[in-house]
């Protein structure tokens, strides 16, 4: 693990991935390209295990999606038929896979930004030019996503405290009661939105068109190492693809 | 003496937030003055929050309603001044610190409020340097605040506002939710403040947490009457 990269250097790193993942549609590529993600999300320290265990209990929809994708893909050899009508095919299969593969190098980009220091991340922001007021509230957004969990898990406790054992209902049942949380949820987040606004508010937040700052980043050779590799890398794979194909 | 000046001045102030709608403050008088503790005390829709919210300027300048009278800080009318120039002046620390805290290392959270204004950062490194010592909280500032308990956040709150060394710190219903020791940790951090001349303004619904105030007042029914009973 290399301890204090900069997190320019991680979100370029992020970029390189997650725009490879998009670009092509090999799924050896694609594999490359999601070893390559496991790789930096290691040397930056990010918890894959932790990840896996958050997206454990969604898994099979993606499975589910791989499937569904699959279906609409009618060229290839067929590999489930029925009379004429084509299931899945070969194609479907593996273009069901590389689906797979860009959902999971998009959370691997996903932990290896969670690994940044949010403070930081906004100076690497601003010190790219972006304005301030966008970095803040980007990284505010990533700051209320586990409060907004948060207040879905309370309303939650709150519902079974009140008598009724969601895991016994039947799914129209729960989604009614999703349609009842949606409320308080909707209104306790933006409350928690309102009052955050006006503290920041009441600390000066917007006072001027600039800023000081009293934590100011510098990349250090390490980081140069990372980025070209991280290039280099990108481009080299564009070039087998080109070959490839 | 400077102790004795008036820091800060309400005069009969009232508020409604609509034509037809009913005055939830009505001719409010109050002067807090410099090394003072005022605490206001009064039950849930007595208009603590919106008498706060018109001593620091949120209403009018975020929250709209009519309001009549004026608010003065060192003599001066608040009127004018839009909340960036009110912040230099005025601290508030409002109930749920975690609606207040943004960034995930306490050093930045401080640093915060004087990078906004632009401050030279030599002088914000000084700056948090003196309020973590005055706080006693030196052991907090590389701290994730997320990870610290409900009192020691409340003094990250706290903290954060003294950096641009506001002379009026307000603080609203920020032991309701803390434990015993939070409080205490809280009760002595103000004590400090009132030393060093700070005017301090508590408001609370639970009367035993303003055991530390010079003076109590009673909000009910949007006034404001001197309360005269003990604490136990």
């Amino acid at each position: 693990m290399i301890k204090n990269v900069d997190p320019r250097t991680k979100l370029a790193s992020v970029i390189c991935i997650s725009t490879l993942a998009i670009i092509f549609q090999n799924p050896l590529i694609l594999m490359a390209v999601l070893f390559a993600g496991v790789f930096l999300a290691k040397i930056f320290g990010a918890n894959l295990l932790m990840l896996i265990k958050r997206i454990r209990h969604i898994l099979f929809l993606f499975i589910v999606i791989i499937f569904i994708q699959s279906l609409f893909v009618k060229t290839g050899t067929v590999l489930i038929g029925f009379e004429n009508i084509r299931i899945l095919t070969s194609e479907g299969l593996i273009r069901g896979i590389g689906y797979l593969m860009r959902i999971l190098i998009i959370l691997i980009s996903g932990a290896i930004l969670s690994t940044c220091d949010m403070r930081k991340l906004i100076q690497g922001l601003i010190q790219m030019k972006l304005p301030y007021d966008i970095a803040f509230m980007t990284s505010l957004g990533i700051k209320f996503l586990p409060l907004f969990v948060e207040e879905i898990k309370d309303t939650m406790i709150a519902i079974q405290l009140r008598g009724i054992d969601i895991n016994q209902l039947s799914l129209r049942e729960r989604l009614e009661i999703v349609s009842y949380l949606f409320t308080p949820i909707i209104a306790g987040t933006l409350n928690k939105s309102k009052k955050l606004s006006l503290s920041v508010e009441c600390r000066g937040f917007r006072a001027y068109d600039r800023r000081t700052s009293i934590t100011k980043l510098k990349m250090s050779f390490t980081d140069y190492l990372m980025i070209s590799s991280s290039l280099l890398f990108s481009v080299g794979l564009i070039m087998i693809d080109k070959i490839l194909v | 003496m400077q102790m004795n000046k008036i820091a800060l001045q309400a005069e009969k102030i009232s508020f409604r937030y609509h034509e037809n709608s009913p005055f939830i403050l009505n001719h409010i008088n109050l002067s807090l003055r410099k090394g003072e503790i005022i605490g206001i005390v009064g039950l849930s829709g007595s208009g603590k929050s919106t008498l706060i919210s018109i001593l620091n300027g949120i209403i009018p300048k975020r929250i709209n309603g009519l309001i009549d009278g004026k608010v003065l800080i060192n003599q001066e009318d608040i009127a004018s001044k839009n909340l960036s120039e009110l912040s230099t002046q005025i601290g508030t620390i409002f109930q749920d610190p975690d609606s207040q805290i943004v960034f995930s290392c306490v050093e930045d959270e401080l640093a915060f409020s004087p990078e906004n204004l632009c401050y030279d950062p030599i002088y914000i490194k000084n700056s948090i340097q003196n309020v973590v010592k005055t706080l006693g909280i030196e052991h907090l500032l590389y701290r994730n605040p997320n990870h610290l308990s409900g009192g020691e956040k409340q003094l990250i709150a706290l903290a954060s506002v003294l950096t641009l060394n506001a002379g009026i710190i307000i603080l609203d219903e920020t032991m309701s939710q803390i434990d015993e020791a939070g409080k205490k940790m809280i009760k002595n951090a103000v004590i400090t403040l009132k030393n060093e001349g700070k005017a301090i303004l508590m408001v609370e619904h639970d009367l035993n947490n303003l055991d530390i105030a010079d003076q109590i007042i009673l909000l009910t029914n949007g006034t404001l009457r001197k309360f005269e009973g003990i604490i136990e």
